[in-house]
């Protein structure tokens, strides 16, 4: 991988990750457990490897965004997570700053296709 | 399936304590979510492999789990906990040596000889301070000098290396406690019925040749029966219980933990009292005089048992609490 490759590659990568709580947060509102919330997301477009999903369901849960629970019913137990009240409010002032700093970039953008 | 167990223990044995056995459940059903997923009910063992694989090694998956930023690089965690451990282990060695050494040439009077006891732990503590404290130095240093992939140990990891775990049950051995209920009935049944076994001893010891200087107080010896007696069944009632039940219950813990604590205040009570021994002549250096050698070994080494195994037991039972508890948070 060339030099400029790399960079481009690290940006792209933080600019992904700024934006995953958002979209895990916006895809949680009906109960669902981690090899599902991938499939869901990758249908959306979002391609997320399941190792940097999972623990990042955990320290949501820990931060109080999402709620979680065991199911028991079937063949093998399942862990399924839900947003909570809390996150419900930060998901809402997340997309606020998401429209806003959207709405400022689009600006530039026009401004620099000027 | 037992090749997924086996990668998700390799996985928990690089996950921190703290909700280790929650993460290794929800990493297993997230993990058979997948191979369903992709190879359907009945997956081969190639597509478990390959699964696993596309998982990633044992390390990395932990290290996303142990969000944490570490001083120490995560590549050498492993290698820093395997010398803190040999310089502890050593420590402990070297001053257990120089206390039982002293024990034979100073020949410490009376409760001297708790202290010096005391002064072990004591010292390992002290001097381990200094040892982890250089140790942790120098494993920064070659953290800040080296990144975390220079030091990646598992960039050339297989799914064989699988294949060397031995994934044990935590169940408790039937064996310990099957000659447990042979021997304490034996050790019962010879105390009561011939508790002068400790005069043949002394007699046989005497015909040798060699001269002993102080003897068991058979008097004192025999109103310690009835307490050796329970101590006997107790453990009896113990062992019952734990072949029963085949693993440590929290009562268990518990029952077995106050059984050390008996033993241990049976041991000091005898260490204590200077009346064991009918006294030949010499100094009279109780319990700790050079002729009851035999018995002090017996006594030492019966209280240095006691207090490591209920060391042990509590740090078991509080782990086993811990993680319980974080499971169900």
């Amino acid at each position: 991988m060339k030099d400029d490759d790399k960079v481009l590659d690290n940006l792209l990568q933080e600019l992904k990750r700024g934006s995953l709580v958002l979209t895990v947060l916006l895809n949680s509102a009906e109960p669902c457990y981690g090899y599902s919330m991938v499939n869901n997301l990758s249908e959306a477009g979002i391609d997320i490897e399941q190792n940097t999903l999972y623990p990042l369901l955990r320290r949501l849960e820990k931060q109080g965004l999402l709620e979680s629970s065991w199911d028991t019913t079937e063949s093998r137990p399942r862990k399924y997570y839900t947003i909570s009240s809390e996150g419900k409010k930060i998901r809402d002032s997340l997309c606020k700053q998401w429209k806003k700093t959207n709405s400022v970039i689009e600006k530039m953008m026009t401004e620099d296709e000027k | 399936m037992i090749l997924v167990d086996k990668y998700i223990y390799a996985i928990g044995q690089k996950l921190p304590l703290k909700s280790r056995n929650e993460i290794k459940t929800e990493l297993k059903s997230l993990l058979l979510d997948e191979i369903e997923a992709k190879y359907g009910e009945n997956p081969s063992e190639d597509n478990i492999k390959r699964a696993i694989t596309e998982f990633g090694t044992p390390g990395s998956v932990a290290k996303k789990y142990s969000n944490s930023s570490s001083v120490i690089g995560s590549g050498f965690t492993d290698l820093y906990y395997l010398i803190m451990k040999i310089i502890v282990g050593a420590l402990t060695i070297a001053f257990t040596t120089i206390f039982i050494v002293t024990l034979f040439t100073e020949n410490p009077a009376g409760l001297d000889i708790l202290k010096a006891l005391v002064q072990v732990p004591l010292r390992v503590f002290q001097a381990s301070l200094g040892g982890i404290g250089t140790l942790t130095i120098i494993f920064i240093i070659i953290s800040r000098l080296c990144s975390d992939k220079e030091i990646d140990i598992e960039s050339e990891w297989t799914i064989k290396e699988l294949e060397s775990i031995n994934l044990t049950q935590e169940q408790e051995s039937k064996i310990e406690s099957i000659i447990a209920l042979i021997l304490i009935p034996v050790f019962i049944a010879f105390v009561i019925l011939y508790p002068e076994f400790i005069q043949f001893l002394e007699n046989s010891f005497e015909k040798s040749g060699l001269t002993l200087g102080n003897k068991v107080n058979m008097d004192v010896f025999k109103s310690f029966i009835p307490l050796f007696v329970l101590q006997g069944l107790l453990q009896i009632v113990y062992q019952i219980m734990l072949l029963k039940k085949e693993i440590k219950t929290k009562a268990l813990y518990i029952f077995d933990a106050s059984l050390s604590v008996f033993d241990l205040l049976v041991t000091i009570t005898i260490l204590k009292l200077g009346t064991m021994f009918i006294y030949a002549g010499g100094v009279n250096n109780g319990i700790f005089s050079y002729s009851t050698i035999g018995f002090k070994i017996f006594i030492v080494i019966g209280l240095f048992t006691g207090i490591g195994e209920l060391l042990s037991k509590s740090i078991k039972y509080v782990k086993k609490e811990i993680e319980e508890k974080k499971s169900f948070m």
